[in-house]
């Protein structure tokens, strides 16, 4: 039986008095991409931060590696992310640092590696992405892809046992997004790495994912390897797959009646 | 009646939320203070907080200087008391307007940067991804730029006076024509170290350490929109000049 990596049991999270997820449990494998797809606005980048320890859930279990991330203490889940690694969708570089420092700075915050070994380590990841020879350019002068490659070098930079990806094909021109594609599956391929990939793009989570969660009103409506998950008839999912602007997940805001409204004076709020 | 009620139970709610927060920051973050690993990191916000206001700091030093000795000649010399005009600017600058002065030009100039430049890396979520990397940024980011305020504030008062000094003597004692020896030897007798320098030094220790707290904390508390910068950039200015001017008056009452 396949080991869990990341676990979550009948999480519950609300914001503003809002309930975010209510009751949601799903598990990532060790080893494993795990694509967690869902339209905007459903918390999938919430859930990173949970898994994270950037948030806690109000209630609910939550393990990272056999640890309970909720109730780790402060140093306790510092140790723990040095296991772990992200791709913010931003990519949320150190603007006042070069890229090479940029991707230096996880190692030299955790190690004690000689300057040579350092350059050598940084440069190495450096080419993985393909981004050696801009190792002297500052983010302000790269495209969003190239940050986003450079980001991806800088969270496999401690060699982390999970990484979590956040929409991280999202705004990038159909070669960046190839190539980010192409290094997460690249990725994938290490039994020692787990990957979560939250985003919305199903084609492309589609090829690089071993198993997909569609989360939807807090909740996970659906579950599967991403062939299965294409036959799947709950009209939840067919519409996201499908990409159907209206059905289960309506299309307009809830809104009082059109037809009363337009028949009635104009008031300022409106 | 009842919605009054309500409003004032919210804003007091959040007023101790916010002092909450910002105690915790105090706490994370100034104690123990930066270590060996984190020296060069100080040192770089030495230079940014510190050295970057210098120019600043010895001009306005400079103009208030002369302003004073220009202000205390026409009425000192009515009473034929021109020569104790050394002994006045020296006190007045070195109590009062050489740590206020100070602190009001440092909540500006370096205080509002340290704000915006944290509040910005909160929004392009440069702090998230520190966090998620093991890096605490509260030692990381801001530790360095409150100590780095408290060790520059001290510092830039001290200068503002001594350039004040200097240009209260160019007004008074080269162009209006003190006589130079009375100038300085009414300093030397007049102002003793413990009783009057070692206070303005003190005030401008605990005006280094509000400024820079209130910048770092608003910066770290803002919202990460555009409008969330602006208004954290602006409350720093706010709450750092009130906080100064409410902090001399009580500290004066204390200790003079």
């Amino acid at each position: 039986m396949e080991e869990d990596y990341v676990k979550l049991e009948h999480i519950v999270f609300e914001r503003g008095g809002r309930a975010i997820f209510n009751d949601l449990s799903l598990r990532v494998p060790r080893g494993k991409t795990v694509a967690i797809m869902g339209p905007s606005g459903t918390g999938k980048t919430t859930l990173l931060k949970l898994i994270g320890g950037q948030l806690r859930p109000r209630s609910g279990r939550l393990v990272v590696d056999d640890l309970e991330v909720p109730t780790l203490n402060r140093q306790a889940l510092f140790n723990l992310r040095r296991k772990m690694g992200m791709l913010f969708q931003s990519g949320a570089l150190f603007t006042d640092l070069s890229v090479f420092e940029n991707v230096a700075f996880p190692l030299r915050r955790h190690s004690d590696l000689s300057e040579d070994l350092l350059r050598d380590l940084v440069v190495m990841k450096l080419e993985a992405v393909g981004l050696r020879g801009a190792s002297a350019l500052y983010p302000g002068e790269l495209s969003g892809g190239m940050q986003r490659r450079v980001a991806l070098a800088r969270a496999i930079a401690l060699d982390p046992e999970l990484i979590m990806f956040d929409e991280p094909f999202s705004g990038l021109d159909p070669i960046a997004q190839g190539v980010i594609q192409q290094l997460i599956t690249m990725l994938g391929e290490s039994p020692d790495i787990t990957s979560i990939i939250v985003s919305h793009d199903i084609q492309v989570s589609a090829k690089v994912a071993d198993y997909i969660y569609v989360i939807f009103n807090g909740q996970v409506i659906g579950e599967g390897e991403p062939a299965r998950l294409q036959e799947e008839n709950s009209p939840h999912i067919r519409q996201f797959m499908d990409g159907l602007p209206d059905g289960p997940v309506s299309f307009h805001y809830p809104a009082s009646d059109y037809q009363e409204q337009l028949l009635q004076p104009a008031k300022k709020s409106d | 009646m009842i919605k009054r009620i309500r409003l004032l139970g919210r804003k007091s709610l959040e007023l101790l939320g916010t002092l909450g927060r910002a105690g915790q920051l105090w706490r994370f973050a100034v104690w123990p203070p930066p270590g060996p690993s984190s020296f060069v990191l100080l040192v770089k916000q030495i230079y940014e907080l510190g050295v970057l206001s210098v120019v600043i700091i010895v001009l306005s030093g400079f103009s208030i200087g002369a302003v004073l000795a220009l202000q205390g000649y026409t009425q000192l010399v009515k009473f034929g008391a021109e020569s104790s005009l050394g002994l006045g600017v020296a006190l007045v600058l070195v109590m009062e307007i050489g740590p206020v002065v100070s602190a009001l030009l440092f909540a500006g100039r370096a205080g509002s940067a340290v704000t915006a430049e944290i509040a910005l890396m909160k929004a392009t979520e440069q702090l998230s991804s520190m966090e998620m990397m093991g890096v605490d940024p509260v030692k990381q980011v801001l530790a360095p730029r409150l100590w780095a305020g408290f060790i520059a504030l001290p510092v830039l008062a001290l200068l503002f006076s001594l350039v004040g000094i200097w240009g209260a003597s160019l007004i008074g004692v080269n162009w209006l024509g003190v006589y130079e020896g009375s100038f300085w030897v009414s300093m030397q007798e007049g102002v003793d170290f413990n009783q009057h320098v070692l206070k303005g030094i003190i005030k401008s220790i605990v005006f280094g350490m509000a400024v820079t707290w209130i910048s770092v904390f608003q910066g770290y508390d803002s919202l990460p929109t555009s409008e969330g910068i602006a208004s954290a950039t602006t409350r720093t200015v706010v709450y750092s000049s009130i906080s100064v001017l409410a902090l001399d008056f009580f500290l004066t009452l204390m200790m003079f």
